[in-house]
């Protein structure tokens, strides 16, 4: 597993706990980017799966444009993912919630 | 006019970015003259004016009245979204400078009606904006320097952490395609904070839009809602040669973030992807003012074992105190471009189109596709 990959589980465990604990209240937006290798990078679905996990009801709308794709679930939650190749590592990941955020803003040197 | 020192009359009232704007003249060594008040200004508007005069100890004078000062250089313009067309354009028309609040105008029609009064006057116009921000200069920078190769996409975010949340219904919001900006206890976000990336990211690229699919939500303020207005708003843009840009915007509540905003953007080129953002330099202050001290052990009094601790260690308030007033810089560059001829920050045809993205915007939450920017 590359170091991006394990990352993006650890991001994904860590993100999926603290909304399960209702830390941030109902979650509602999610921005996630996503940058390293090309190899390495995640496929879209994978970045919309981390919604599917914390919105929890199914998606009723995709757009997308480049690498970057816009995405509606039913219960009215938005998320804006995106990925690029790019030299160094990127993960940039707002979850807004009713009561609350998580924000991670992580690039390598 | 002592070039030094311009008079800068004021169209626009308390409750309004005018604050702001008010402060930032006069901070740049500006003199405020007076407020002017438009004709056909409703009752609150007006009233509005009248306490930002009293506020400030300048007078308060009919806009024709106040625009003909024979030391009026510049005027700012923050009146409320319906009435700016006709406001900025009686200010270019008495040949004034034009400083105003974003958004342009609440429509390409007005937008297009102002960027044709201040080309016809011939006078300097700009519109605020982050984009005269260090962080922005910056991420400019990067692109003009080439650091970043051929730029791919833009991803841009401005949430305003304040404001309290209400828990609210879970479900997609149904956007109207004609923006309504009837401005009362809440405001169209997609408009408001999404000018702020728009502008950004069209800037950045220095290239057109030409289409956006846009969605729209009520996630946070029951006072949004109650106004059926929108709270969020998430878009893709499209540009000519084929950059993306991804924006993020909205009023997401105060618990969101530990400063008043988040305003961000990811560049993405061929060899590198960069990040800025609004973080300021600041002094961190923890204090202990206020909150109960952990409790005294004496065999252990500083605290070194764990044996001797008892229940969870208390935690100081944390808080930041900027060292520079940010918002002051966007006044200041227009100040200092009029002086030299060079323009900065957003201009008026600049901001024209980014009124037509934000329109472009609606129509695409509202018809749920991708929509042409005219």
């Amino acid at each position: 597993m590359s170091d991006l990959a394990y990352l993006l589980a650890c991001l994904d465990t860590a993100v999926c706990k603290a909304v399960r604990a209702d830390e941030i209240g109902t979650a509602r937006s999610l921005r996630l980017h996503v940058g390293g290798p090309g190899d390495d990078l995640p496929e879209r679905g994978q970045l919309l799966r981390l919604g599917d996990a914390i919105f929890a009801c199914p998606r009723v709308r995709e757009a997308q444009s480049g690498r970057a794709t816009l995405c509606l679930w039913q219960g009215g939650q938005v998320a804006t993912v995106s990925s690029a190749p790019a030299p160094r590592t990127t993960i940039v990941l707002t979850l807004l919630g009713s009561e609350g955020a998580l924000h991670l803003c992580k690039q390598s040197p | 006019m002592s070039p030094d020192r311009p008079g800068v009359i004021l169209a626009g009232g308390i409750r309004s970015h005018q604050e702001n704007y008010a402060s930032a003249f006069a901070s740049a060594g500006c003199r405020l003259l007076a407020v002017g008040v438009a004709p056909g200004l409703g009752e609150s508007e007006t009233g509005r004016h009248a306490e930002l005069a009293a506020s400030l100890g300048l007078p308060l004078l009919p806009l024709d009245q106040a625009v003909a000062l024979p030391e009026a250089t510049i005027a700012s313009i923050s009146v409320d979204m319906m009435h700016r067309a006709r406001v900025a354009t009686l200010c270019a028309q008495a040949g004034l400078h034009l400083y105003l609040d974003k958004p342009l105008a609440g429509s390409p029609a007005d937008a297009t009606a102002i960027a044709a009064a201040v080309h016809a006057a011939g006078v300097g116009a700009q519109v605020f904006s982050h984009v005269t921000t260090p962080w922005a200069q910056a991420a400019h920078a990067a692109i003009r320097e080439g650091r970043l190769g051929r730029i791919l996409a833009i991803h841009a975010d401005m949430l305003m952490a304040k404001g309290i949340p209400s828990a609210l219904p879970s479900k997609p919001r149904k956007e109207q395609a004609i923006a309504d900006f009837r401005q009362d206890i809440a405001k169209r976000e997609l408009t408001d904070m999404g000018i702020y990336p728009v502008s950004l990211a069209a800037w950045l690229l220095g290239r057109p839009a030409t289409s956006v699919t846009a969605v729209t939500a009520n996630h946070f303020f029951a006072e949004h809602l109650s106004h059926d207005v929108e709270d969020y708003g998430a878009m893709l843009v499209d540009f000519e040669d084929g950059a993306t840009a991804s924006i993020t915007c909205g009023r997401v509540g105060w618990q969101s973030w530990r400063r008043p905003f988040l305003s961000r953007v990811i560049i993405v080129g061929e060899r590198d992807t960069l990040v800025f953002d609004s973080e300021p330099a600041e002094l961190i202050a923890t204090s202990g003012r206020g909150v109960p001290a952990p409790a005294r052990n004496a065999l252990d009094p500083m605290e070194m074992w764990l044996s001797t601790r008892s229940g969870p260690r208390p935690q100081p308030a944390i808080s930041g105190i900027a060292l520079v007033d940010e918002g002051s810089r966007d006044v200041a560059a227009f100040i200092a471009a009029l002086a030299s001829g060079v323009p900065s920050g957003i201009g008026i045809d600049a901001a024209a189109h980014h009124c037509a993205i934000i329109a472009a915007a609606y129509r695409s939450a509202a018809e749920e596709r991708a929509v042409a920017v005219a």
